[in-house]
């Protein structure tokens, strides 16, 4: 299974809770919300879809599994279609 | 001997283009609008920027919707078009329409349907090429008034009403400094300054049913040029800053309009107004994380507030009482007779 990390090239500010990311050339920033910016803190670590799946659906017991997987696996494509994670081994 | 135009002159630097000739610009501008022919000419038209004019080759060609950027942008006149000296701007002739070629300090090439489409991408284009010269300047897509605190920019996405809002602070008697875009010049040391760039205002018709007739009578006075749906806005001598001028800045505040809501002003927090500031920023010469940077500053240095409204009036009342009202500014802007 694939396997997400955090593109150690992309620059981090965190400015009273919230996140701005800026790409690895320096192009754009990114503004994460309150869902985005728990993805990108699990991302500090190799994640798989299913693991991060397995953390938010602790977090929101109520929301529905099938909507959980479809909406991460969202927010990662984003992530990597913009630079801002690689795949790894 | 070359003319040398006094605008043209920097402190501390040669005036670098000499000016063959002087054309009285508004005068052309009412030749195309009568629809006389105007030949290529071997030239380029020279806009007013810091360091060295701006460059804009085929500036004819938008015909009467060259006097939307006139009334916008000093232009100083012509120069003869040297290949050694690059043009900034091209503008182009397409059978269905008009090109903007931008050339610094990014090279884009946008088409559009109509010459007042391409006279708007042409000051887009302008404002590219000044922050290529004063590379410390940043544009921010906000409506600014000034105030005797300062200036008062707001900020909100499309249809937050920015302009409706601006043209009733002017009603009320503050002077604009544009509906639209703004030059900011950040300084760290506090003394943060906004400068002005004279665009028209443009207000999207019809009128909200709650405007007061003054206002509406406000805008006919002022009403220019209309197409059903907007009408642009040509303000009375004193009501718009001149293009250039500086003030300081006093608050950003990020507009959001609620149907039937009442206006209310509150502290925004630093990352909601740095959001917002870097939303509506346009800063092609920096990278993103330098204008991360210069708007972090910005929302550590002045105050944010989120305006809920419904009314625009309402709001503009609001706004006025924050930050002085225009009475105040009289009074301490009055000279005392020697």
């Amino acid at each position: 299974m694939t396997r997400y990390l955090r593109n150690p090239a992309v620059r981090e500010t965190a400015l009273e809770g919230e996140i701005f990311l800026v790409d690895g050339e320096g192009r754009e920033v990114f503004y994460l919300d309150a869902v985005t910016s728990g993805l990108w803190r699990l991302l500090q670590e190799p994640q798989t879809i299913e693991s991060c799946r397995a953390v938010f659906a602790e977090a929101f017991p109520d929301a529905p599994s099938e909507r959980l997987a479809q909406d991460l696996a969202a927010a990662l494509a984003d992530f990597e279609a913009r630079g801002l994670i690689l795949e790894v081994p | 001997m070359a003319i040398v135009d006094p605008m043209d002159l920097v402190a501390g630097a040669e005036p670098i283009v000499p000016l063959e000739r002087r054309v009285p610009l508004e005068a052309l501008a009412r030749d195309f609008a009568s629809g006389r022919a105007v030949p290529d000419l071997p030239e380029v038209h020279l806009f007013r920027a810091p360091v060295r004019p701006i460059r804009v080759r085929g500036f004819e060609r938008l015909g009467a919707a060259a006097a939307e950027v006139l009334s916008a942008w000093p232009a100083l006149g012509l120069a003869r078009d040297d290949p050694a000296e690059p043009v900034d701007v091209a503008i182009e002739t397409l059978a269905d329409g008009v090109r903007v070629d931008q050339r610094t300090p990014v090279p884009a090439v946008t088409d559009y349907i109509d010459a007042e489409g391409a006279a708007l991408g042409l000051i887009g284009a302008l404002i590219a090429a000044y922050l290529a010269r004063d590379p410390g300047l940043v544009c921010l897509h906000a409506a600014a008034t000034r105030t005797p605190r300062g200036l008062v920019l707001t900020l909100g996405s499309t249809n937050a009403g920015k302009s409706t809002l601006a043209a009733h602070l002017v009603a009320r008697g503050l002077r604009s400094f544009g509906d639209d875009r703004i030059l900011l010049a950040p300084d760290a040391r506090g003394g943060d300054r906004g400068i002005s760039l004279p665009l028209t205002h443009k207000l999207r018709l019809p009128l909200p049913d709650d405007a007061a007739p003054g206002f509406a009578r406000f805008v006919q006075a002022r009403a220019h040029v209309g197409d059903g749906e907007a009408v642009r806005l040509r303000l009375k001598p004193g009501e718009a800053a001149r293009f250039g001028a500086e003030a300081p800045l006093a608050a950003f505040v990020l507009l959001e309009r609620v149907p039937g809501a009442s206006a209310s002003l509150e502290p925004a927090a630093s990352g909601q107004v740095v959001r917002e500031l870097v939303r509506q920023s346009f800063a092609p010469q920096l990278d993103a994380e330098r204008v991360l940077a210069i708007m972090i500053g910005f929302a550590a240095r002045v105050p944010g507030y989120r305006l809920v409204y419904g009314r625009s009036a309402e709001a503009a009342a609001l706004i006025e009482a924050a930050f002085g009202a225009v009475s105040t500014l009289g009074a301490r802007d009055a000279k005392v007779p020697s």
